[in-house]
């Protein structure tokens, strides 16, 4: 026999679940064996029950997606369900399959509008599956925002603002699942009850204006700006009722390592890699995960300028407190035990607010890696011309790093007046001294090598992570294979 | 010089680890049997890295290594393994390959889950997400053994139906 009719498959496949769990006789055991051997479709078959025995307990997300889909996880299955729940279940578990289909990026369903894009502003879509043109009417499906922010008013008198990167489903009226990334919902009194999902938690509005930020790992931050909301933690039984100025973080700030003072604005999501172009390349910004960006200048009072949404670079012999360098590090913890094969460092021209631009010729910048590991650990709110890494206040030049401490990765020039635009850095030296990192921290320090020709000369920015409209430090890595 | 090994050992390692961890699972029916496994497999990879020519196919060469650490655990172990014999198991070892060779059967059965009707969710989140034995869940979905392996053939018949259909409708398409 070869072919397997419907009963001999069933059979099988009964007594392949049985010898996983060990609960076959020594005669069933050899009856077994005598099939597999004989019969090569019940053999792959067998092959089969086993690859998909060891996915399913191999791979946790698979199961634990599923666990999310019927709703409340391990509570959903903790009995027997009685008659009444199980008709709410198979209402339930309807509900699911649409919303399964559509995370599947199907199609919306056809003839049911439940939203429309009132307004796109600097918008780039990516990989939607509805329509983005502004004033489109869309059913349920998927919203995928690249950059920008964008509209939606639902059909409950919702009004959502999407701030990119975000992807958004639409489910109806009054439900919508937040898969990463940032939205501020309106909620008119017409429209209480309106939710918001995120993968760790649930977020229920009763009239208000509140904001949510996620991460696809589940970490979200819930910040209400008018009235009450209240947001489910998925596991565990926690309800919480969050009131206007009130927030709630799980995970988002604790990504940080230097916490903000308690008033300031919310962290929000933001990507911690971006597979660029293919071919292997990664980017980096200082916003992921431990990064950091800074300044230190010559001069007692002024320090700590973390905050501020650019750092700064001067070299100046003709006013000892003006001088300038600037501090940026990448958490590239990620990258351990992969070969890099090329990388790139990126800043972004920022338009400078201080000094005059004619007084600088064409300006040579050099770049240093910081090999003293032990100074990586630097807090970029407590840097000061007295303390910073590879720092000598009584080095006669004043505009450079302690040369033990440091190696030169390159150098790039910025023409007199430009003010805007990127600077790249790339070359052997600076893939070298990223495959030699073993703490998943590295520090570049950006040094002026180009003197004023008089006072008050420009000084040079460089966009950082607090920078609200311009690209914050990159490292963009290539590493091999894939 | 020898960072460089390294370097490459672990790029290759990371980069064919869920494959081997799956070869393994699908051989060995306890999880934590499996676990030990791949930490002496893994082992075992390194030290003898300097055997691997570089170009080769690594993973082939890691579930040959594997493959002879599962023989050497089930000769040490009386229970928990597959009552099949070894020449048996060799076979249904390149099944698997073959099949994890071959479409994405992770992302077909992921869409196959989210087809299952709500009781045949409850069963296999039941025996894969609470991880319990076969008793253990009959206990809890109040019926018996039987009746549980029964079902949880029904389960495996449905989606191994709905995987098969949706890899041949992927490479159709």
């Amino acid at each position: 026999m070869s072919q397997l009719d419907p009963a001999e498959a069933f059979w099988v496949l009964t007594l392949c679940e049985q010898s996983l769990s060990g609960a076959l006789s020594e005669e069933e055991a050899a009856n077994l064996e005598t099939t597999l051997k004989e019969n090569p479709e019940a053999r792959a078959l067998f092959a089969q029950v086993l690859h998909q025995h060891a996915l399913l307990r191999s791979d946790e997300r698979l199961v634990r997606e599923l666990a999310e889909w019927e709703g409340e996880g391990k509570k959903a299955v903790a009995a027997k369900p009685r008659a009444w729940v199980r008709g709410l279940a198979v209402a339930a578990s309807v509900a699911l399959l649409v919303g399964v289909s559509l995370f599947f990026g199907m199609r919306a369903e056809r003839g049911k509008y439940v939203a429309t894009v009132v307004k796109a502003t600097q918008a780039r879509w990516a990989g939607s599956t509805l329509p983005t043109a502004e004033g489109s009417r869309v059913g349920k499906g998927t919203f995928e925002l690249a950059e920008g922010l964008a509209t939606l008013r639902f059909e409950s008198g919702v009004e959502v603002v999407m701030e990119a990167p975000s992807t958004l489903e639409i489910l109806d009226s009054m439900n919508c699942r937040l898969r990463r990334g940032t939205l501020v919902a309106h909620v008119p009194p017409s429209a209480k009850g309106f939710t918001v999902d995120t993968p760790q938690a649930k977020v229920v509005d009763f009239g208000t204006r509140f904001g949510v930020s996620a991460a696809d790992d589940g970490k979200y931050t819930v910040q209400v700006l008018e009235g009450l909301v209240e947001v489910d933690h998925k596991s565990g039984n926690e309800v919480k009722k969050l009131h206007a100025g009130q927030s709630v973080d799980r995970g988002l700030l604790k990504m940080k390592v230097n916490p903000q003072a308690p008033e300031h604005e919310p962290n929000r999501w933001q990507p911690t890699a971006i597979l660029d172009a293919g071919d292997g390349w990664q980017v980096i910004s200082t916003a992921y995960g431990r990064g950091k960006d800074s300044y230190i200048q010559s001069n007692d009072k002024v320090h700590d300028f973390g905050h501020d949404p650019f750092f700064r670079v001067k070299r100046t012999s003709l006013q000892a407190e003006l001088n300038r360098k600037g501090y940026v590090g990448f958490d590239i913890a990620k990258f351990k035990g992969q070969k890099i094969e090329d990388a790139e460092f990126v800043l972004s021209i920022e338009p400078s607010d201080l000094g005059f631009a004619t007084l600088v010729p064409d300006s040579t910048f050099a770049v240093y890696g910081l090999t003293d590991e032990s100074e990586d650990e630097w807090d970029e709110n407590g840097l000061s011309w007295h303390h910073a890494p590879a720092h000598d206040e009584n080095q006669p030049e004043r505009h450079l790093p302690v040369p033990s401490k440091t190696v030169l990765l390159g150098h790039f020039e910025i023409a007199q007046g430009v003010n805007r635009g990127t600077c790249v850095l790339r070359g052997p030296a600076l893939v070298d001294f990223l495959r030699k990192d073993t703490n998943g921290l590295v520090t570049f320090i950006i040094c002026r090598e180009t003197d004023e020709t008089a006072k008050t000369g420009l000084v040079h920015a460089f966009a950082t992570k607090e920078s609200g409209n311009n690209t914050p430090p990159q490292l963009r890595i290539k590493t091999a294979g894939n | 010089m020898e960072a460089d090994r390294t370097t490459e050992f672990l790029d290759l390692l990371t980069r064919h680890d869920r494959a081997l961890a799956l070869y393994v699972y699908g051989l060995v029916p306890s999880s934590a049997d499996a676990e030990d496994i791949l930490q002496q497999t893994k082992m075992l990879l390194w030290r003898e890295f300097s055997q691997f020519e570089p170009g080769t196919h690594f993973l082939a060469w890691a579930r040959k290594i594997a493959f002879h650490q599962i023989l050497s655990w089930r000769r040490k172990r009386q229970r928990g393994h597959l009552p099949l014999s070894e020449e048996m198991l060799e076979s249904l070892s390149h099944e698997i390959e073959k099949l994890a060779d071959q479409g994405d059967r992770r992302e077909a059965l992921r869409e196959c889950l989210g087809k299952l009707p709500h009781e045949h969710r409850q069963l296999v989140l039941l025996r894969y997400y609470e991880d319990l034995e076969i008793d253990q869940v009959a206990d809890r979905v109040k019926s018996t053994a039987g009746a549980v392996y029964r079902a949880l053939s029904r389960v495996r018949q449905s989606l191994l139906t709905c995987v098969e259909r949706e890899l041949s409708q992927s490479q159709a398409s």
